[in-house]
């Protein structure tokens, strides 16, 4: 090293902060980790808040869901009985038609047959 | 009662090898604040970008690995938050070479007026050759090392080594009115 690199070098000498640099840094690390443990219960809480505001949007759509189908079937239900009913009726008045046709039937078969025992 | 609530929070760090946070402090404080004081020649913003890369560290205190580590991130951290802080600020100090005032009469016969003259040369320089000049004559680091720490070719910091010496010798042998050795 030259004499002027010495030179230099002395010049360049470390130097000392501020008495209460140390202090002043560690109650601001403290200051930092107290608002990152607030922020943290906060950001929890707010997740748990979420997550039950969640629950309870599933909740709702479930419920609104069941809704849904139990009255979807009901309503299904309902059209099978009117249509059911209606299938009915129109059997029974088939029934009786045929049944006045075969009684007029039966009665003409009877005449028919006491004319021939006449004859 | 800061330091004790801090030294616990490090505790597992500790154990893992690593010294705690306040010693840390204790111990590299003169190192940052210098770094930053000959670059910047701001007391009030060295201390404040001091801060700054303290309190970074205890933010990435759990990815140190050694001391040897913390020392590393140190003082490639420092000298980075400072080229920063120059870039940024454009602080009022910021001179050239040429705009520095002549040394008094009294700086021409005292060597310990040498010391501040230089100071404040070196404070002029443009900002690589400055931070090469901080980290090699105050923290006497190899070459490497501050290639390392600054993120540049050896052969590149040898470069501007030499450079700012030149500029310096010639001028401190203008000023002084004698040959530099």
């Amino acid at each position: 090293m030259t004499p002027f690199e010495e030179h230099l070098k002395q010049a360049m000498a470390r130097r000392e902060p501020a008495a209460d640099f140390t202090q002043r840094l560690l109650e601001q690390v403290q200051r930092e980790e107290r608002q990152r443990a607030e922020s943290g219960s906060r950001a929890w809480f707010r997740k748990l808040r979420t997550s039950f505001e969640v629950l309870r949007v599933w909740r709702l759509a479930g419920v609104a869901a069941a809704l849904l189908a139990i009255s979807g079937s009901a309503m299904y239900e309902h059209q099978r009985t009117v249509r059911g009913e209606a299938a009915k009726e129109k059997l029974l008045t088939a029934v009786r038609i045929a049944g006045v046709k075969l009684h007029q039937v039966h009665r003409q078969v009877l005449e028919v047959e006491a004319m021939e025992a006449n004859q | 009662m800061v330091a004790t609530a801090i030294t616990s929070a490090a505790g597992a760090q500790e154990a893992a090898g690593l010294p705690d946070f306040a010693w840390v402090v204790d111990r590299h404080k003169s190192m940052v604040y210098s770094i930053l004081w000959h670059y910047l020649r701001d007391r009030t913003a060295a201390e404040e970008v001091a801060q700054d890369v303290f309190l970074e560290l205890h933010r990435s205190w759990s990815s140190m690995k050694s001391a040897e580590h913390i020392v590393f991130w140190l003082r490639r951290v420092t000298s980075h938050r400072a080229i920063d802080c120059v870039r940024k600020r454009r602080l009022h100090w910021e001179t050239s070479l040429e705009e520095t005032s002549e040394p008094t009469a009294l700086e021409r016969v005292h060597d310990s007026f040498l010391s501040s003259y230089l100071e404040r040369m070196v404070a002029s320089l443009p900002e690589k050759q400055r931070m090469v000049i901080v980290l090699r004559y105050q923290e006497g680091m190899e070459v490497e090392e501050i290639a390392d720490v600054l993120g540049m070719k050896t052969s590149t910091v040898k470069t501007q080594i030499f450079r700012a010496l030149e500029l310096l010798r010639t001028k401190t042998a203008q000023r002084l009115g004698r040959k530099v050795e």
